[in-house]
């Protein structure tokens, strides 16, 4: 039967209807091409979890890879929200006091000092040693001083006699640090790591990403971003800079890994008699920063804590001492200043991409 | 063959069809292409029922296969492949009883129609941009239409031999 | 003319019908080039309190199309969506830094309103390649 078959086929087969098997063949082989490819598209296709939450005054905002990312994003939620119970000088007493290393510090100003958690004591260590390397540009003792502007409240220019007795209460210099203990050493002063605070909870997060089997993250809370692992494909990350001077994005940065935070004038600010207050405030002078730049972005390998701190170190020493400063801490920026030029550390010039249009 | 071995040729090609679609729904999605978009090899049953037996059967098949998806993937899907089965069929017994159209032509339309009843459904219902995929499925279509024509093609002389549809159609 | 389905009367291609699927090819392509001009799909996403609560994909809006979204705190913003973008067009929040923040036009941007936990946000709809992971600043 099958042989008979064969047969007749064979008999009916003029060459006219060889086109027909040929297209047959074609048609079957681009079937195949498009399924194998359809198939290696899928493979490498992995959806992240992704997760928006609020905490230290910013939104959270999470996008993870990796086995049990969802268990991963929730518990780096815990770790910031926990930082923040850390390192926030704002009291909230019906919440208790359990853990508040900066607001028991503060309160214990000028007497015999407070026991900070470990975590605490290592940030401290990190923030003052860029104190000292920033020349006080950056200074974590500003406490007096930003509660005085109160940017994050109802922010209003200060009398100039109430400027001078806030900034004769600040200084690094009088943090005393060993270990878990520390001190302030005058009655008054009062320690606010809102300048680093957002970086570090990156670095929080990142930490809790690298302990649960998570191959690639990106956390940012606000504007500090954390980057960690690879993409599904081995994609380098791709980080947008907000354009300071309207809409859309300057450029993107591609990096393989790190830490990215901005400071930016255009962030929080006020204005009074035709004249505009950011609250990005130089520790010298006590009022606003005035070096020329309004957005300053910086990278650094290792450190949330470090590339938060650094921008806002950068934005209140000003171009050109900022290179020298990023140099030594291995960091690269990107700078943006008051007439629009847009100036890139060397090891940023194949990273930085800049928008070429206008938006 | 009377009546009742028509019912059993249809309950057989009934069978193949959601064989075919079983089959596809075990290889991945396609990318670029809107939820549900199917190769539509179950169409190979339907077409020939189409040209060999008649419109009622025909129909009833895409009937089947429409139920099949509603009670397996939802009510989405079910409504998709009932639109798309009903149109498509209807659209290839045109073709090929009143008008001199090859079998890949026949396919190729079949595969289209089907696509694009899906596409309308998929757009009533959930509301999303299909228009994006029109091009796409333009170029697929005619692809899986011309796979099922030429795969009829090569297993109608094998069903002749076996002489059913004639047992069939003499009646 | 009532045809009967079998080999002899049936062939798998005809020469007339060639055009037929030239123009398939024809018309997916004029299709496909057409849409490559235009800007890619991007949807906006309205978060309120992390639980997304608007999608909207902006290749589908006409003109601009204002929405009211309900924050925390009994915040109240009004969204705007066209097909250049979104923007917060008004909120009833102290700060107005989501107001501020303008047009969004891209995948990855995002306006935030803090006090009234309200995130809009650009995310592209296929190619994640090409859009941002995260925005600094």
């Amino acid at each position: 039967m099958a042989q008979k078959i064969k047969e007749a086929k064979k008999a009916r087969l003029p060459v006219g209807k060889r086109a027909g098997y040929f297209s047959l063949c074609l048609g079957a082989a681009l079937l195949l091409i498009f399924w194998i490819n359809a198939l290696l598209h899928h493979a490498g296709e992995s959806q992240p979890y992704e997760l928006t939450t609020f905490s230290m005054g910013s939104y959270v905002r999470q996008t993870v890879w990796g086995t049990q990312e969802e268990q991963a994003a929730k518990l780096a939620v815990q770790a910031v929200d926990s930082l923040e119970w850390e390192i926030s000088w704002r009291d909230a007493p019906e919440l208790g006091g359990e853990g508040r290393s900066i607001l028991r510090l503060n309160q214990s100003a000028g007497r015999d000092g407070a026991t900070i958690s470990p975590a605490t004591g290592e940030l401290l260590e990190t923030a003052l040693a860029l104190c000292e390397t920033s020349c006080g540009a950056f200074d974590i003792t500003l406490g007096p001083l930003t509660r005085l502007w109160d940017f994050d409240g109802s922010p209003r220019l200060p009398k100039q006699e109430e400027l001078t007795r806030a900034l004769a209460l600040t200084g690094w210099q009088d943090v005393l640090l060993d270990g878990t203990r520390a001190r302030l050493a005058r009655p008054g002063m009062a320690i606010d790591l809102g300048a680093i605070g957002k970086g570090a909870a990156c670095d929080r997060a990142v930490d809790v990403y690298r302990q649960n089997d998570v191959t690639g993250a990106v956390v940012a809370v606000g504007g500090s971003i954390g980057l960690y692992g690879k993409k599904p494909q081995g994609q380098s990350w791709r980080v947008s800079v907000r354009n300071p001077e309207g809409e859309g994005s300057l450029g993107t940065l591609e990096l393989e890994s790190g830490f990215v935070s901005t400071s930016g004038s255009y962030e929080k600010f006020f204005q009074q008699d035709g004249k505009t207050y950011c609250h990005l405030l130089d520790p010298r002078t006590g009022y606003p920063a005035e070096s020329g730049l309004i957005s300053v972005t910086v990278w650094h390998p290792e450190s949330g804590a470090l590339s938060d701190g650094l921008s806002t170190a950068c934005f209140v020493l000003g171009l050109e001492e900022s290179l020298s400063l990023l140099r030594e801490y291995q960091a690269q920026g990107v700078f943006v200043d008051q007439d629009g030029t847009v100036t890139v550390t060397e090891g940023f010039e194949d990273r930085f991409i800049r928008n070429n249009s206008g938006d | 063959m009377g009546k009742s071995g028509r019912i059993a040729l249809s309950g057989m090609l009934a069978a193949l069809a959601l064989a075919l679609s079983f089959l596809e729904g075990l290889l991945p999605p396609l990318p670029g292409m809107p939820p549900g978009a199917k190769m539509g090899l179950s169409n190979i049953a339907v077409m020939y029922a189409a040209g060999s037996i008649g419109l009622p059967c025909a129909l009833g098949l895409a009937l089947v296969k429409g139920i099949f998806a509603l009670l397996t993937r939802g009510f989405t899907a079910g409504l998709m492949s009932l639109s798309g089965g009903l149109v498509s069929t209807l659209c290839m017994w045109l073709l090929l009883k009143k008008s001199p159209a090859s079998l890949s032509l026949t396919g190729v339309c079949g595969a289209l129609t089907h696509n694009f009843a899906q596409l309308v459904v998929a757009y009533w219902i959930t509301v999303t941009s299909v228009t994006l995929y029109v091009p796409f499925l333009l170029i697929f279509s005619l692809l899986t239409g011309i796979l099922t024509g030429s795969v009829l093609k090569l297993t109608l002389p094998l069903l002749e031999k076996l002489n059913i549809a004639n047992a069939v159609q003499k009646r | 003319m009532v045809k009967r389905l079998n080999t002899k009367e049936v062939r798998l291609f005809s020469r007339q019908e060639w055009p037929f699927f030239v123009i398939i090819v024809l018309v997916a392509a004029g299709i496909f080039a057409l849409q490559s001009q235009a800007p890619k799909g991007i949807m906006a996403v309205v978060e309120v309190e992390g639980q997304t609560t608007v999608r909207r994909d902006l290749a589908q809006v006409e003109g601009a199309e204002s929405l009211p979204i309900a924050g925390a705190d009994g915040i109240a913003l009004t969204v705007e969506f066209s097909r250049e973008g979104a923007r917060v067009l008004s909120s009833t929040c102290p700060d107005k830094t989501c107001q501020r923040t303008g047009l969004l036009s891209r995948a990855g941007e995002s306006a935030v309103c803090l006090p009234g936990r309200v995130v809009l946000r650009l995310e592209g709809k296929e190619d994640r390649s090409l859009e941002a992971d995260a925005v600094t600043g």
